[in-house]
């Protein structure tokens, strides 16, 4: 990649608003100090607390959900930490942050995350609270009834619909993209 | 029995202090895995708690934020309490930033799932 392809990358980056975007390998090693940075950061943009808290809870989220289900993990000895292969974004546009995730999934998984994201379609606060008790009575997500706990969170704390894409790679996986507007 | 375990950036300060009568979680906590964490920590207040008798326990959350695997095991402590509430006086002070409803919501939801653990919420500045 030569200097002018690496400025024209952080150009289009700049100009879809994102303050931070985070391309390759992933390891709780890496989001531990990443999220302390963060919350400094974000503290700084002097933005209301309950909006920093939320997309601080997102970000980790995001990122934890990618170290431990991406299709695509490397296999690295490091102090038996998962380090697996995403994207992470987050911007400020209209007045709120958003965070976007991208990684790798199988079609299984990818199906398995579409009946999950059904059940929460068009839920009000309301019953998303509802669910989110019903999940922690309930335990892990076992069938394919309902949305894990980590996802009833992210949908509580967004301020508009979860916006999710598929798109296939190949015959085996799609590439998943979330994002969250807080 | 007392356990002490400083916070680090992605777990929190824990205080297990039955001698003192507190269980005291503060700070951050968002291990990578949860239940390695947590587990111990359950399993020992668990043991204490099946070994003694009349009790008396307050338990302190000064959370600022954790993560949905931390969660699930909070979950299991609240209902390890309420059957240990049977032998032994337990309360629960919730302690949150004034601004964070999450958080405050996190608390009553599990101060519903259980009948004889009294819950108490606090607010403050900072965490």
């Amino acid at each position: 990649m030569s200097a002018k392809e690496f400025h024209e990358l952080e150009m289009f980056l700049e100009n879809r608003n994102l303050l931070f975007c985070y391309h390759g390998f992933l390891s709780q090693s890496i989001l531990t100090p990443l999220t302390k940075t963060l919350k400094a950061k974000i503290k700084a943009e002097d933005k209301p607390t309950q909006a920093t808290n939320k997309v601080l809870y997102v970000f980790v989220e995001l990122a934890q959900n990618i170290i431990r289900y991406s299709a695509v993990s490397d296999d690295i000895e490091l102090n038996e930490e998962k380090c697996s292969k995403g994207s992470l974004a987050i911007g400020y546009y209209d007045g709120a942050f958003f965070c976007i995730s991208g990684n790798v999934v199988t079609n299984r998984q990818a199906q398995h995350l579409l009946n999950q994201f059904e059940s929460l379609r068009d839920k009000n606060s309301d019953e998303l609270k509802f669910m989110f008790k019903q999940r922690l009575k309930d335990g892990p997500l076992e069938d394919s009834q309902g949305a894990s706990l980590g996802l009833i969170e992210m949908a509580r704390r967004s301020s508009k619909p979860i916006f999710y894409d598929f798109i296939d790679i190949s015959d085996e996986n799609k590439f998943f993209t979330l994002k969250i507007t807080i | 029995m007392r356990i002490e375990i400083p916070s680090t950036d992605a777990t929190p300060y824990v205080l297990i202090d039955f001698a003192n009568s507190v269980v005291e979680f503060a700070g951050e906590s968002f291990p990578e895995d949860a239940a390695m964490f947590y587990e111990p920590l359950l399993s020992k207040i668990k043991e204490h708690l099946e070994s003694n008798r009349d009790l008396n326990l307050a338990v302190n959350f000064k959370l600022s934020y954790f993560n949905s695997s931390s969660n699930k095991f909070f979950y299991k402590l609240f209902n390890m309490f309420e059957d240990a509430s049977e032998f032994h006086k337990i309360g629960v002070n919730w302690y949150h930033l004034e601004e964070d409803d999450m958080s405050k919501e996190a608390g009553e939801a599990f101060s519903e799932e259980v009948e004889h653990i009294p819950f108490s919420f606090y607010t403050l500045e900072s965490l």
